[in-house]
């Protein structure tokens, strides 16, 4: 399929190729490389080390003096680069009040992961698997960048944390390295499905998604939900996600007498939506879910913002949720957009986990993290977070009690929350 | 019927932007037989003027009094800030190359887009700039049928330039050069011709339009960011492509043509397939140039090629 | 004082070096030719002095003054125009577009008395003033090539090969029109593969052999030139 305008907005289309070829022409160079010299690339288990020294997966070495790489994983420009812009502040926050570890410093390495771009995410997950010095991953944002970035991490057996990749598909993957955050979109969609009849009383629904990894899921979800003797999907369409004109579109449902709009994918397109929507006269309700819950919606489409619904699934209030909101809004001002919170909570997963099983090499001095002794502790987590209390299932989902429907409505240029 | 009539409307409105920057492709192909793959490029940054000028005007005194004369401005800045660039992109990057195998100013071309996107994307950061909901919302609406003011601000504005440049490449001196130039540029430098000067006029005119595009585009769809030129400047090759390229009737005409087409494909699409638009309007164009290779208006080209 | 005079021209392409320092002087009023076979430097000498090549050494003044550093477009401004080889008519442009293009250098003239006397020159061009340069027949061509090199009122006039691939008949119309145009008081530097043609028009010629000049005399004498009739007037 042609796709001029991959989700990513940036690296799309021929730069993708572009950066393909690149992807090809260092992966030769590597296999040359490696085929000369039988270099390793995982540190080998130290004689009369400590225990971290034999683990299974390999062991990190952080020469004395040096600090910890940890990754983060985003989309950082284009369309959506409001949300891993929002990521990374978050996980630079949780670095900087974790402070050193072990007397090791912690350094935050940004790759720009492009969102749905399988390319860039695979581009940044190779870079980062080569860096001798990364603990493990916060990222991707996506879920089609997940999809892509996880066999590579998966090889390394390097830990993932993605705060908002919320793809059903992604713990089916089976790789043991991948943990999120965030829920299930198959908690989401049908969450939404009981709100959309019972609160906002639609009956009649058109429905419309990104076509990417989350859109599909999510939106699958919601019509599952929603589908009954008295409830009706009027239309239920893919668009070409970040295109500049859904016109066409929008002129497509309208023709089927919606009394409801239903939107899986992200705020810049929900924006687009809601401008053009506006533009031609179709004024019903509309809802989108978290990819779509970030200020940038009302940012980018001004007064069609309004009255406009977003979802997000939250644990409640966790016992740090206030520090974590203070703490972010003084240094970064709004702390509304959808997976902030659970970026934090991600990256104090991964500082807590590495605090935890990290050991100084007592000979060198060098600080040594076993690789699997890293993931089980992550798997082992039990956290009270930003967004709750955390723990992962054995598919690296997060256990979903407790779960509730966050829904906001636009007013006056604000999310004002309309759920208890 | 009425939703047809309603992608019809849709179908022009994308299709004259197409059409504006398709202009630019096709006329500096005309003069120099080469795919200028920076106009897209060259159209991002007039979108960027006009951010600028609307976002540093809007909140003073005078941009609330007066809306219309911001949206002057805003266009006047991608008019001029467009083919400021061009002129500059011309002379570093094509002109000494002028004379170099044909595949150079080609590649010089591709430089030219990735620096630029890269440029803006370092000085400006990766983050999409949103213009300021300064045009009129609403619009016409006929039978059922809705016009937003956008659209038809957009169709009439660019058949306007259309015009405007057709007389001007018909009768005016400079555009007299041009079509010379575009001929044979030796026969032309034997008349008279500054056949330089006729080239960078050639970029400026396809500047020019492209960076009201950029404005336009900024107006009706919002958003620009470093990246908004590559696909509608693909999209504006292709309709070039399509009308005849080297045809400046022929690049409106496919710029039309092709607005309609994907918009249309829409519409006709089965459920589940609706984002296959583009693979549709592009199988079209491919139907269309087996069928008829010069396009639509470029029966010359097959015999120069 | 020549109105125009080439000293020491060198010229040529990248390697190749098609024209080896020659000196050709045009005085006002005269028609010069310069014969030569093929791939003598004919037409590269032509397009030096119309600064399509640059000189590589060696000087042209036009009524004294050095020209070989100016633009084409100044060149013709001074007065220079120039037939090319092939004519290089504008195919797309109609003929009365592809005269008023030969006026190009003469902003702000009024056309239509020069018009008139193409026209007259060239009665057949008037009939087809509306129809596209590209579908003319070669010798309509060739007039309008003439044509549209006379609308920029030139003081000298640069002629390559207006007589190939035309019919005998044509080709002496041509060459009547040639020394009508000279009448009239344009100078005329004519280059020519058919030397017989050219110096019965001409008054003085120069020949050209392998970019250099061997022989320059009065157009009669070198008629009368045994060793120019036998390899250029195809005499045994
Ligand atoms: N564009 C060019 N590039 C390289 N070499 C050229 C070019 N044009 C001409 N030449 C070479 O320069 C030399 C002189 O060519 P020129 O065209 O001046 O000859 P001419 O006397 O006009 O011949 P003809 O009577 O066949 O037109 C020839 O050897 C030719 O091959
Ligand atoms: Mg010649």
């Amino acid at each position: 399929m042609i796709r001029f305008r991959p989700v990513a907005g940036h690296r799309g289309g021929w730069l993708s190729s572009r950066v393909l070829w690149l992807g090809a022409l260092v992966a030769l160079v590597l296999v040359g490389a490696a085929c000369g010299s039988k270099k390793t690339t995982t540190s080998t288990p130290q004689a009369g080390g400590t225990t971290a020294a034999s683990d299974p997966y390999g062991v990190i070495r952080i020469k004395k003096g040096q600090a910890i790489d940890i990754g983060d994983s985003a989309v950082l420009s284009g369309s959506n680069a409001v949300l891993g812009e929002e990521q990374q502040n978050a996980v630079k926050l949780a670095v900087e009040q974790k402070g050193a570890i072990k007397g090791f410093s912690v350094n935050v390495v940004p790759g720009d992961d492009g969102c749905g771009d399988a390319a860039a995410a695979s581009a940044v997950a190779n870079r980062f698997v080569s860096d001798a010095s990364m603990a493990g991953v916060i990222g991707t944002t996506c879920s089609s960048g997940m999809l892509a970035a996880l066999p590579i991490y998966n090889k390394v057996h390097m830990v993932a944390i993605s705060p908002s990749a919320t793809s059903g598909k992604l713990p089916q993957q089976g790789f043991d390295v991948f943990f999120r955050t965030a829920w299930n979109d198959d908690n989401q969609g049908p969450a939404q499905a009981k709100y959309v009849k019972d609160v906002l009383k639609a009956a009649k629904v058109a429905v419309l998604h990104d076509d990417s990894a989350y859109g599909q899921g999510l939106a699958a979800a919601f019509v599952k939900g929603y589908q009954d003797s008295s409830h009706q999907v009027v239309s239920n369409d893919q668009i070409t996600a970040n295109a500049p004109d859904y016109s066409s579109f929008i002129a497509r449902i309208k023709a089927k007498n919606p009394d409801f709009i239903y939107y899986a994918g992200f705020f810049p397109d929900s924006a687009t939506l809601l401008r053009q929507m506006h533009q031609a006269g179709l004024s019903v309700p509309f809802l989108s879910g978290d990819g779509s819950y970030d200020p940038g919606l009302i940012q980018k489409a001004g007064k069609d913002a309004e009255g406009a619904y977003v979802t997000r699934l939250t644990g409640g209030t966790g016992p740090q949720t206030k520090a974590f909101d203070s703490a972010y809004q003084s240094k970064y001002g709004n702390v509304n957009g959808a997976f902030i919170a659970f970026a934090w909570d991600g990256a104090n997963i991964l500082l807590n986990s590495i605090d935890k099983v990290a050991q100084v090499d007592s000979q060198t001095g060098d600080l040594l993290i076993g690789r699997k002794a890293l993931r089980d502790a992550v798997a082992a987590t039990s956290y009270d977070g930003a967004t709750g209390k955390i723990s992962f299932l054995k598919d690296g989902d997060r256990e979903p009690s407790g779960l509730k429907l966050e829904v906001a409505k636009v007013e006056n240029g604000k999310f004002v929350v309309v759920t208890q | 019927m009425e939703v047809w009539v309603q992608q019809v409307v849709n179908g022009l409105a994308i299709g004259g932007l197409y059409a504006m920057i398709a202009v630019g492709y096709s006329m500096v192909y005309g003069v120099l037989q080469m795919i200028n793959f920076a106009h897209g490029d060259i159209f991002m940054l007039g979108g960027f003027a006009g951010y600028l000028t609307i976002s540093s005007l809007n909140h003073t005194a005078f941009g609330q009094d007066a809306r219309f004369a911001v949206i002057g401005l805003a266009l006047l800045a991608g008019m001029v800030a467009a083919p400021l660039a061009a002129v500059i992109v011309e002379r570093v990057a094509y002109r000494p190359l002028r004379n170099a195998p044909r595949l150079a100013p080609l590649i010089s071309a591709i430089g030219v887009s990735i620096f630029l996107e890269n440029l803006v994307l370092r000085l400006d950061g990766g983050q999409p700039r949103y213009y300021e909901s300064i045009f009129p919302r609403g619009g016409l609406v006929i039978s059922g049928v809705h016009i937003a003011w956008g659209q038809i601000f957009i169709v009439s504005g660019a058949i306007l330039m259309m015009l405007f440049l057709q007389g001007f490449i018909r009768f005016t001196r400079q555009g007299k050069a041009i079509r010379a130039v575009a001929e044979d540029q030796k026969v032309a430098a034997l008349m008279g011709v500054n056949v330089d000067q006729a080239i960078v006029v050639t970029f400026i005119v396809g500047a020019a339009l492209a960076g009201v595009a950029g404005v336009m585009w900024g107006l009706q769809f919002n958003q620009v960011d470093h990246y908004m030129g590559f696909v509608p400047g693909i999209k504006a090759f292709t309709a070039a492509v399509l009308g005849g390229i080297g045809s400046i009737p022929g690049a409106m005409l496919g710029g039309f043509f092709l607005g309609l087409a994907e918009t249309l494909a829409v519409q006709a699409l089965p459920k589940g397939f609706t984002n296959y638009q583009d693979v549709v309007a592009f199988t079209l164009l491919i139907v269309f140039l087996v069928l008829r290779p010069g396009g639509m208006l470029g029966e010359h080209l097959a015999k120069r090629a | 004082m020549p109105l125009l005079s080439l000293e020491q021209l060198v010229s040529g392409y990248g390697q190749i070096v098609a024209v080896k320092g020659i000196n050709v002087t045009v005085e006002e009023g005269e028609i010069v030719t310069l014969v030569g076979n093929n791939g003598a430097g004919k037409t590269t000498t032509l397009r030096t002095i119309s600064a399509l090549i640059r000189a590589r050494s060696g000087s042209i003044r036009f009524r004294e003054e050095r020209i070989e550093r100016l633009p084409p477009h100044r060149i013709v401004q001074l007065g220079i125009a120039h037939v090319p080889e092939g004519r290089g008519i504008f195919a797309r442009l109609s003929v009365r577009e592809n005269l008023e293009m030969g006026a190009f250098s003469r902003a702000g003239d009024h056309l239509d008395d020069i018009l008139d006397r193409v026209f007259t020159l060239f009665p057949r061009l008037k009939e087809r003033h509306g129809q596209a340069g590209g579908t003319l027949s070669g010798g309509e061509q060739q007039m309008l090539a003439i044509g549209r090199a006379l609308m920029a009122r030139p003081t000298l006039l640069l002629l390559d090969e207006p007589s190939m691939g035309l019919s005998p008949i044509l080709v002496e119309t041509i060459f009547a029109t040639v020394q009508d145009i000279n009448r009239q008081g344009t100078t005329i530097l004519l280059v020519e593969q058919n030397a017989l043609m050219a110096l019965q028009v001409a008054h003085r010629g120069y020949v050209i052999e392998s970019g250099r000049i061997v022989t320059e005399a009065p157009a009669h004498a070198l008629l009368a030139d045994p060793a120019v009739r036998k390899a250029y007037l195809g005499e045994e």
